[in-house]
């Protein structure tokens, strides 16, 4: 027999059920699956055509499942040999165990299976960032230039002119960037970003059309898209050959001829990108200058599989000169190479950079170690439950040992029955994954678990990592604690396991440490998203549109148009729109130095943002007889210690006088270390404005719409980029909604595991202790002295787990605010207060039923079960 | 009379690739089967008596060419070789023989 193995690029038709399809083909002995998927995909394509797409995709899921056979089969070990050989007697005692405890088996077995679904996304978050751009295969081999600095940021853009200076020498170098343009829908245009690259790109980085052919620009006027794109823009899966319009910057229109649809890579790539076309376009529509050393890309990128990296470097040491001589406010000590696989994590740190990153290592250790809590968690209530069943059974035991049975045999028994319930688990929380994941997916910006790009043989290996660690956690310290005791005394009944066993008191105490730790978390992270959205910015953030101009000219058209509606309330025009851009400069003050943030802003800009005035006056009405005043802020006026109202102060080689002071307002989105700085507004000439903004009336999404179509009437070849102010919120909204999310998502699991597992102890201590309970209210004890003995351990318990769960939530929610947030809220007491409230709200929830009724049982009813 | 070795589900198999001669590869064959049958055959089914016959050698097979409407994935042909086919003809002799035995079969 030939070996047939598959092709590796063969294409798997778009509509065939994806799951099956990788299903098969990891199961699938390799010289097979050529030939048998080949017949499936065909018979799939006959079907199709005669029963539908539905139906057929039913009857190609039921043959892969009909070739789950030997023959057909893989024969490497797919399973680890060697499983123990299983006795049926065990079994049989197994099920009878779950029979008569059903309610607390399924219990143990609901509370794994959702913790083990969690650790999925866990793993996921750990995957993301270990295969970040392995999706290429040529990984190892592509590097990305950058240019260290002596003392500012790296630079992670660079030269136009580099990769053509290095092709010369003989080096596989490629650009690549990105750029937004206006497509054309009708009369409208909608913004959309094109990356252009050079032919090596494609060659190097291996984009491939939905049928797994590598594809290849070959003329100018030819377009890749995106199927998300092909949908939006023709309502069509595969538009090959039709045209897409875009605009250029220079008002230029071209026709582009849709090529192929390419292949959507996996989220944790740099490269992402709706279009991609050849490099040569943006040399033509962007006026660049391919020897001009000053006009900046997104990245170089070289391919280093046929040269070595010292050539390389040896060859970018002679570009230094020229860069340098060029780019004098960008001059770099020397060119840095740094691989595709190295370079996401520290993307974020780079200057001129906007290539798509790692998660931040915190969010990763953070999603991995909650759902390694979890985890624990999950295992210590298993743990719990089944030393607490185990009580009921120690006759069983007994019987065993005196009939001959070893310990090793009880030992067995037990652990077989716990790795059962693992595995009924393991399958439940496939289920659960199946919509956990969608929802967790839902819940975060960025889909992070993206089931069907992950190796299936990497998630089953983990899988059965998973079992072996959570069935050894759970199952071994039951068993042999279980089967340690002395047949003598069980028969003798003098054995008790009360729920006075210590481990299982401090398992109990850990879930309890867990649930107040993320209830309180979650208290405060709510507080602070509302916090975040109250917060007093200085300025209007509601109610203001920015429209950016292309020309200064612009303005006086719009503002035109714009007066006339009825719900705009004034139009000014700027150069710089607080929270989106502003300039470091220097400003000497009575010869003092002092870092300021400058604005370049419109004559009315602070009136219409809302700034607030505490003394002095705005600009006045006409530029000329205000360009050479000044407004700074509070913090400006603290920090030089004095009134500078009316004095002169100086920026650059200019010198202004003050003729207001104002509050203090955000110049940027609130996170990280944008905190307020000290501030200069100056008024800058109308021939330099760069937005329109515009104050509104009512809410202004839909303003803003309106405005885009009165924009297309007076300017149908520039694209329309109006945004609210609002969208300084964007970042912050979405971190807040993510940390919520995350934090409610882990609160529910944890208090609903630790909600059951409480729960079954208690029943299973009424149950054991009820003859207990009955002499002691025959001899008078009162209801609430048996529900006092119930509850006795259950006060410690909470109250250690309140003091250190509480305690660690304040230190860590702490430390991460600070990390994330400018300002944010400080830890309180009704943090502390509500999660503990409503936290042994539930426990009474949980467990008071049970317990009451103990308490008011009849003792006739409790001493005369036997 | 001697053991064929031919089940019978295998023999409607390799009389199926006698029919398909030159084209006789797995969709097709089992697309023949489950018309000549009027029951759906499965794939899975199918590659088991496959593999039963090639073990028989009872059967050769080879691939074909790349195609394009299945991926790009060549078919495996399959021949009944001279072994299989003097096995098919055992089984039909011995059948005839047999029914030359039967006196009348009764419908009721």
């Amino acid at each position: 027999m030939d070996t047939g193995s598959e092709n590796q690029y063969a294409m798997m038709h778009p509509e065939i059920p994806k799951f099956s399809y990788r299903l098969f083909k990891w199961f699938c002995h390799e010289d097979l699956f050529e030939e048998l998927q080949g017949d499936l995909e065909e018979n799939f394509l006959m079907n199709t055509a005669e029963q539908g797409k539905k139906k057929a995709r039913k009857i190609y899921n039921y043959e892969v499942m009909k070739l789950l056979r030997p023959s057909a089969m893989r024969k490497a070990n797919l399973f680890p040999k060697g499983i123990a050989q299983l006795s049926r007697n065990y079994l049989k005692t197994s099920v009878r165990a779950v029979r008569h405890n059903p309610g607390y088996i399924l219990s143990n077995i609901v509370g794994l299976a959702l913790a083990l679904s969690i650790s999925t996304i866990g793993y996921f978050y750990y995957h993301f960032n270990d295969t970040f751009n392995k999706h290429y295969d040529q990984a190892a081999h592509l590097y990305k230039i950058h240019g260290l600095r002596t003392s500012e940021a790296t630079l992670g853009s660079s030269s136009i002119t580099l990769a053509p200076s290095l092709r010369a020498a003989g080096i596989d170098a490629m650009r690549y960037h990105k750029e937004t343009v206006a497509i054309r829908l009708g009369t409208r245009l909608f913004q959309e970003s094109t990356v252009f690259v050079d032919p090596q790109y494609l060659e190097s980085f291996e984009l491939r059309s939905l049928s797994g052919q590598k594809l290849r620009l070959q003329n100018a006027d030819e377009i890749f898209i995106s199927s998300e794109m092909a949908e939006k823009l023709f309502g069509d899966v595969y538009p090959v050959g039709e045209f897409v319009e875009i605009v250029f910057p220079n008002e230029e229109e071209r026709s582009f001829v849709v090529k192929d649809v390419f292949q959507d890579p996996p989220q944790n790539v740099s490269f992402h990108f709706p279009m991609i076309t050849s490099f040569d376009n943006y040399l033509e529509f962007y006026g660049a200058d391919e020897n001009d050393w000053t006009k900046y890309i997104d990245g170089t990128f070289v391919n280093l599989e046929n040269i070595g990296s010292d050539q390389v470097e040896a060859q970018l040491n002679t570009m230094i000169e020229p860069h340098n001589k060029y780019n004098p406010s960008r001059v770099i000590e020397k060119f840095r190479l740094d691989n595709i696989l190295e370079w996401p994590n520290f993307e974020t740190t780079l200057a001129g950079s906007s290539f798509w990153n790692t998660l931040h290592p915190a969010s990763v250790w953070g999603t991995v170690s909650t759902a390694f809590a979890i985890l624990l968690l999950a295992c210590f209530n298993f743990i719990n439950t089944s030393i607490a069943l185990s009580g009921k059974r120690l006759k069983e035991i007994a019987v065993r040992k005196v009939m001959g049975g070893s310990r090793k045999s009880t030992i067995a028994q037990f652990m077989i029955e716990n790795t059962f319930m693992v595995l009924a688990s393991v399958l439940l929380s496939i289920g659960v994954s199946y919509f956990l994941i969608p929802a967790y997916n839902s819940l975060m910006t960025q889909e992070i678990v993206e089931l069907d790009k992950v190796p299936l043989d990497t998630l089953i290996y983990f899988g059965i990592g998973l079992i072996i660690f959570v069935a050894l956690l759970s199952g071994a310290y039951p068993s042999f604690y279980i089967s340690r005791f002395s047949s003598l005394e069980i028969f003798r009944d003098k054995l008790v396991i009360s729920g006075k066993n210590k481990l299982m008191l401090i398992l109990l105490t850990f879930q309890f440490t867990l649930c107040f730790y993320n209830f309180s978390s979650l208290f405060v992270n709510v507080d602070n998203s509302l916090y975040q959205e109250t917060l007093d910015r200085g300025y209007n953030l509601e109610k203001v549109i920015n429209i950016p101009l292309s020309s200064s000219e612009q303005l006086a058209e719009l503002k035109n148009r714009l007066d006339q509606h009825p719900d705009v309330l004034q139009v000014a025009g700027t150069t710089n729109t607080i929270g989106f851009n502003f300039r470091n400069a220097t400003t000497t003050i009575d010869g003092m130095d002092h870092e300021v943030a400058d604005l370049a802003v419109g004559i009315n800009y602070p009136q219409l943002i809302g700034i607030r005035l505490i003394k002095g006056s705005f600009f006045s009405e006409q530029y000329e007889s205000s360009a050479d005043h000044i407004i700074i802020n509070k913090m400006l006026e603290d920090e030089v210690g004095h009134d500078l109202l009316n004095k002169s102060i100086k920026l650059g080689d200019q010198v202004f006088s003050v003729i207001g002071v104002v509050e203090d307002f955000n110049l940027r989105p609130m996170m990280f270390e944008n905190r307020i700085k000290p501030t200069v507004l100056r008024p800058s000439p109308e021939k330099s404005y760069r937005y329109a903004t515009l104050e509104s009336q009512n809410a202004t999404t839909s303003l803003n719409l309106e405005i885009e179509g009165m924009w297309y009437e007076l300017f149908p070849q520039q694209l329309y980029k109006g945004f609210l102010q609002e969208k300084v919120m964007e970042d912050i909204r979405a971190t807040n909604t993510i940390m919520v999310n995350i934090n409610l998502f882990s609160s529910l699991i944890t208090v609903l595991i630790s909600a059951l597992g409480l729960y079954t102890l208690i029943a299973l201590n009424v149950q054991r202790r009820s003859k207990e309970f009955g002499v002691r209210k025959v001899l008078g004890a009162s209801k609430s002295v048996i529900i006092g003995l119930l509850g006795k351990d259950l006060y410690w318990i909470l109250g250690i787990a309140m003091v250190i769960g509480l305690t660690s939530a304040y230190f860590v929610t702490n430390a991460v605010f600070d990390i994330i947030y400018a300002y944010h809220v400080s830890f309180g007491l009704s943090h502390l207060l509500w999660p503990t409230v409503s936290l042994v709200g539930i426990v009474v929830f949980t467990i008071g039923y049970k317990v009451l009724q103990t308490g008011k049982m009849n003792p006739v009813e409790q001493l005369r079960m036997e | 009379m001697k053991e064929t070795g031919l089940g019978e589900f295998q023999e409607i198999v390799l009389l199926a690739i006698l029919i398909l001669d030159e084209n006789a590869y797995g969709a097709k064959i089992q697309n023949e089967m489950s018309q000549r049958l009027g029951r759906t055959i499965s794939r899975g089914a199918l590659h088991a008596a496959l593999t039963r016959l090639s073990e028989k050698h009872f059967i050769e097979s080879k691939f074909g060419g790349a195609t394009t409407e299945r991926g790009g994935r060549r078919k495996r042909f399959y021949t009944a070789t001279n072994l299989g086919k003097s096995a098919l003809n055992d089984a039909k002799t011995i059948r005839d023989e047999m029914w030359t035995l039967v006196p009348k079969i009764n419908m009721q």
